[in-house]
């Protein structure tokens, strides 16, 4: 599926898919659901999401 | 290149040339000078300028042209438009403290003219920056 067909699909502009894709830019939640849903998958599967080690919460006793 | 982003770069070159024409012009005169013919000409320009653009958008790109901004270009815009706002405050609030303390209505106008240009550049400039980011 080509950038522009996503775009359609999900109703954004074709510069916003390729600024997702490239991580420079973070989708509200539901263009997320439904960029998943366009491909058949869970959202999970399509995003991920790595944790800022810098900012982890200090686990305190 | 996204149609909003092209919008950004003609006005940032419209506001751009027509406020740096409108500069060398209150200079020639002074900013104590009465208000320019040739920068409210200026004003002018960049006001027709602006109705041209927004035809031709309409012309070549009209499904774009129509649609509403998407949510990433809405926040684009909504800063930029954060950003214009103030450096148009920078610009009035001076104007208007000189108007109060000294009474030229010249200077004040003078300064409020250009803000507006310096504004528009920095809203077209930011948007361009928050584009390519």
């Amino acid at each position: 599926m080509s950038q522009a067909a996503l775009a359609d699909a999900i109703g954004v502009t074709r510069q916003t898919i390729i600024a997702i894709e490239q991580g420079r830019y973070s989708p509200s939640l539901e263009s997320a659901f439904r960029i998943s849903r366009v491909f058949g998958v869970g959202v999970e599967d399509v995003f991920g999401w790595k944790e800022d080690l810098r900012r982890a919460p200090s686990k305190k006793k | 290149m996204a149609v909003r982003e092209i919008v950004a770069w003609v006005m940032v070159a419209l506001f751009g040339v027509v406020g740096a024409f409108c500069l060398v012009s209150i200079l020639d005169a002074g900013f104590a000078g009465p208000p320019q013919e040739a920068a409210i000409i200026a004003a002018g320009i960049a006001v027709i300028g602006v109705v041209v653009l927004e035809v031709a958008l309409a012309i070549f790109f009209p499904r774009q042209s129509g649609a509403p901004p998407d949510e990433r270009e809405r926040l684009i815009v909504a800063r930029a438009g954060h950003w214009a706002g103030l450096a148009f405050l920078f610009g009035v609030l001076p104007a208007l403290g000189h108007y109060v303390a000294n009474g030229n209505g010249n200077i004040m106008f003078n300064v409020i003219l250009l803000s507006l240009f310096v504004s528009g550049v920095a809203e077209y400039g930011s948007q361009i920056i928050l584009f390519r980011r």
